[in-house]
């Protein structure tokens, strides 16, 4: 049977819900750490699958529980350095890394960073993790954050 | 099952269902699992013969999950703004979201079956029900990488999602006497 007023007939059965919109909403407004926890997530199911291992064999080494990596991989986590940390120690990979200050005989990108602390203590400066090799897309954001003084991930 | 709002201010004009999984309204499950990059991860391994036939491009299961984010960032954001904002033209908006699920179908009409995608290249789809003008019910989505629906089992269940959002709406009475006239009409 055909009514009439269609949308004022859908209004009477239909039930309020915002679940959608409050997870739209968040997804919106922490979108920038989010996307870099997604980045993360990938790599590192990449990486467990391509060498077979099982999520629960890397909460194991980890020494956290199986639920915790589940969140990882999901890329909902918002994850701490020692948990990335421990990551990268485990699967041998890079997941994050502060870019070096420029060399003194480059451009200084800024003043901000050409004081004599800087010169004189360069280990606070040196990233964690060196890459094997120099590869495009690394030169790529390394002259980037040189830019803007931020951070990359990979 | 039943009925969710989704966008009724200014006036109504999107709804979705809650099949009761307790995942919520199919649209919040949808965006959730659009999100996940472990059920991306997932999808796109089992689905790599699709994947790689597609649009004639090879594409790595990573830049298929990004490709996937990316899209399904800029449809919720589409979304996100209308249920915000309201739509203040929805001649023009909704309008441009939403199609006939055949391509061949020219006719727009009640309980109609209904897709939208965030750009005319992407994989991703919302399927939907249209009761009347500028009023559709989310019945689902999917992945889509093949030309048909029936070829693959997930969006076969697409389609059977699709019967029985209709047949639920039917049996709530939402047909639209003006489109249900014009389907007499034949």
């Amino acid at each position: 049977m055909a009514v009439r007023d269609v949308y004022k007939k859908i209004e009477e059965i239909a039930e309020d819900d915002g679940s959608w919109l409050e997870e739209a909403r968040y997804r919106k407004e922490n979108r920038y750490w989010l996307r870099k926890s997604q980045r993360i997530a990938i790599r590192v199911l990449v990486t467990l699958r391509e060498r077979g291992m099982q999520q629960k064999e890397l909460a194991e080494q980890m020494g956290v529980s199986p639920q915790h990596i589940s969140k990882i991989v999901k890329g909902k986590e918002n994850l701490t350095l020692q948990t990335i940390s421990k990551l990268e120690q485990i699967l041998g990979i890079t997941l994050f890394q502060i870019p070096d200050f420029p060399k003194r005989d480059e451009e200084p990108f800024s003043g901000e960073y050409q004081t004599k602390e800087r010169v004189e203590m360069p280990e606070l400066c040196e990233p964690d993790y060196e890459f094997s090799e120099e590869t495009e897309i690394n030169k790529r954001i390394k002259q980037k954050e040189l830019e803007n003084a931020g951070i990359a991930y990979y | 099952m039943r009925l969710v709002r989704i966008i009724n201010t200014p006036k109504p004009i999107l709804y979705s269902i809650d099949y009761g999984t307790g995942q919520g309204s199919e649209l919040k499950k949808v965006f959730s699992e659009w999100n996940d990059i472990e059920y991306l991860e997932n999808f796109f391994n089992k689905n790599v013969f699709d994947l790689n036939q597609y649009d004639k491009n090879t594409y790595t299961i990573d830049k298929a999950i990004e490709i996937t984010l990316k899209e399904a960032n800029k449809f919720e954001e589409i979304l996100h703004h209308y249920a915000n904002d309201g739509v203040k033209d929805t001649d023009k908006k909704l309008q441009s979201l939403f199609h006939p699920l055949n391509n061949n179908d020219t006719n727009i009409y009640s309980l109609q079956k209904s897709k939208a995608k965030p750009n005319h290249k992407s994989w991703l789809r919302l399927y939907a029900i249209r009761i009347a003008e500028h009023l559709f019910v989310i019945s689902g989505g999917a992945i889509k990488l093949t030309w048909r629906m029936d070829e693959r089992e997930h969006t076969r269940l697409e389609l059977q999602k699709m019967d029985r959002t209709r047949d639920y709406l039917k049996e709530q009475g939402l047909l639209d006497e003006k489109d249900f006239e014009y389907i007499e009409m034949g």
